[in-house]
């Protein structure tokens, strides 16, 4: 019999301590590899001691250790297995719990997402004037420009009416002037008919001398005419003096006039330029501000995708929920097994291995898992 | 400041003026259309081929014409502008009030 069996018996044994020391840490998938392994052991054991012929003598020692193997099996691996399904329950626990923080973060993320959306999109209607809603939404970007056009408008229409107002005043101003000139015209003519009344009243005055005494009377007439004369002519003085004084005041007046109608109308064409360009600015900041909306606007519709698609991948937690529900079926399948093992020598003769090897082969091969999740829309609540 | 006036056969009168058309124009432009003959003229033309320089009593002086003339002859046509003088009168709307060229 000898050497084959006895190293069969020495790692079978080695693997009886691991494996109760594995137990004794419970860590799950190292338990199930080691338990695995010391199955598979068994089989090996069972199947290659089989066509051994008994004709040596017994291995006594041999068969005791394995009655051993196995009765610690028996006891320990439905603990084992216990405790495993145990662990693979915290484990799909800890995953529906993260799950379902996570499923409810993405909720929130989306909603704030929307949000969002909804301000901007409010604000853009605030400046832009597209609110169609009936009340007053402000100024907008566009009626501003309107009015200041229309009030730049107003101001040029205000210098062309002061323009044709002055004009108007300057041609009335000009018939005047004409009128004066008339006027000292008649004012000369006045000079001449004193100075010819003066001249008379000499030449009567000398005529009245040589008449003698007759003449006296007339003499005396004479120099009042005299006296007259001389006296209209100051006033005739007086009043071309006036006269002159008036004209020269209207042709300051002329002037003053000419200064307001004479305004610089680059002032105003260099205003209205100014303008034109500051609105072309304000037009491209308008514009800038709708692409930069639109570019929040696909950022924030690529964000929902995103959190679409996270959504969807937290159905992994399903596939964890089958998986542990197989792991369970497979575990109280193999701690039927194990119970089932021989706990001495005599049930150990009893056991008909292959049927064992079987119903291993049929825990694990033979129980159907559920094929993958597939990928797509998940909705969000 | 020489403004120059033609007849024209066609019952047109022809006004051209100067370099510059401002306030030291207002009594030469003023005599240049209240001479024109009331019972032949139909139209008027103010030529504006020499001018590069306009300020606003030009305005007020193209406005007190056309009143004068409101009831007898309301064609007043103004040519050869210049892009400057253009300008003027498109801030100030005259393309409305005259034919402007």
């Amino acid at each position: 019999m000898g050497f084959s069996i006895k190293l069969l018996v020495t790692t079978s044994l080695a693997w009886m301590t691991a494996t109760i020391a594995v137990l004794l840490f419970s860590s799950g998938v190292a338990t199930a590899v080691v338990i695995f392994s010391a199955v598979v052991n068994l089989v090996v054991i069972a199947t290659s001691s089989s066509p051994e012929p008994i004709a040596d003598e017994p291995d006594v020692d041999g068969y005791e250790a394995l009655t051993s193997i196995s009765k610690a099996l028996q006891k320990e691996g439905g603990a084992a297995c216990e405790s495993m399904v145990q662990g693979s329950l915290n484990i799909h626990r800890a995953v529906d719990d993260s799950v379902g923080s996570l499923a409810s973060s993405f909720h929130g993320l989306s909603a704030r997402g929307q949000e969002q959306q909804q301000v901007m999109h409010r604000l853009i209607d605030e400046i832009s004037g597209g609110a169609t809603d009936g009340e007053e939404s402000g100024v907008t970007i566009a009626q501003f420009a309107q009015e200041v056009a229309a009030i730049l408008d107003d101001y040029v229409a205000l210098f062309v009416d002061v323009s044709d107002k002055s004009v108007s005043a300057v041609h009335n101003i000009q018939d005047m002037v004409k009128h004066f000139d008339g006027m000292f015209l008649l004012i000369s003519d006045i000079r001449g008919i004193a100075d010819q009344t003066n001249l008379l009243a000499l030449n009567a005055a000398i005529e009245a001398a040589r008449a003698g005494e007759a003449g006296r009377g007339f003499a005396v007439v004479a120099d009042e005419v005299r006296k007259l004369s001389q006296s209209s002519g100051k006033l005739n003085d007086q009043i071309r003096e006036k006269a002159e004084i008036a004209k020269s005041t209207i042709t300051r007046v002329e002037k003053v006039v000419g200064e307001i109608a004479s305004l610089d109308m680059n002032i105003a064409i260099d205003a209205k330029g100014h303008l034109d360009g500051m609105l072309q600015q304000l037009e491209s900041v308008n514009q800038e501000v709708s692409r930069g909306v639109e570019q929040m606007a696909n950022a924030s519709e690529r964000t929902q995708a995103d959190v679409s698609s996270a959504v969807t991948a937290l159905q992994f937690a399903d596939i964890v929920g089958q998986e542990v529900s197989r792991l369970k079926d497979q575990l109280a399948a193999l701690q039927a097994v194990f119970v089932s093992l021989p706990a001495d020598m005599t049930a150990a003769k009893k056991v008909d291995s292959s049927l064992v090897v079987k119903a291993i082969r049929d825990t694990v091969y033979q129980i159907p898992t559920t094929g993958p999740v597939t990928t797509g829309e998940a909705d969000l609540f | 400041m020489t403004i120059t006036t033609k007849s024209l056969s066609d019952g047109q009168y022809e006004i051209s003026l100067d370099e510059t058309f401002d306030f030291n124009c207002v009594e030469e432009f003023r005599k240049a259309y209240e001479t024109a003959d009331q019972g032949r003229v139909k139209a008027f033309i103010i030529d504006f081929r020499r001018t590069h320089y306009m300020d606003s009593s030009a305005l007020g002086m193209l406005i007190n014409m056309q009143k004068f003339w409101l009831e007898r002859c309301s064609d007043i046509r103004i040519i050869n502008t210049n892009p400057q003088v253009r300008k003027i009168f498109a801030i100030s709307r005259f393309d409305k009030k005259f034919t402007i060229e």
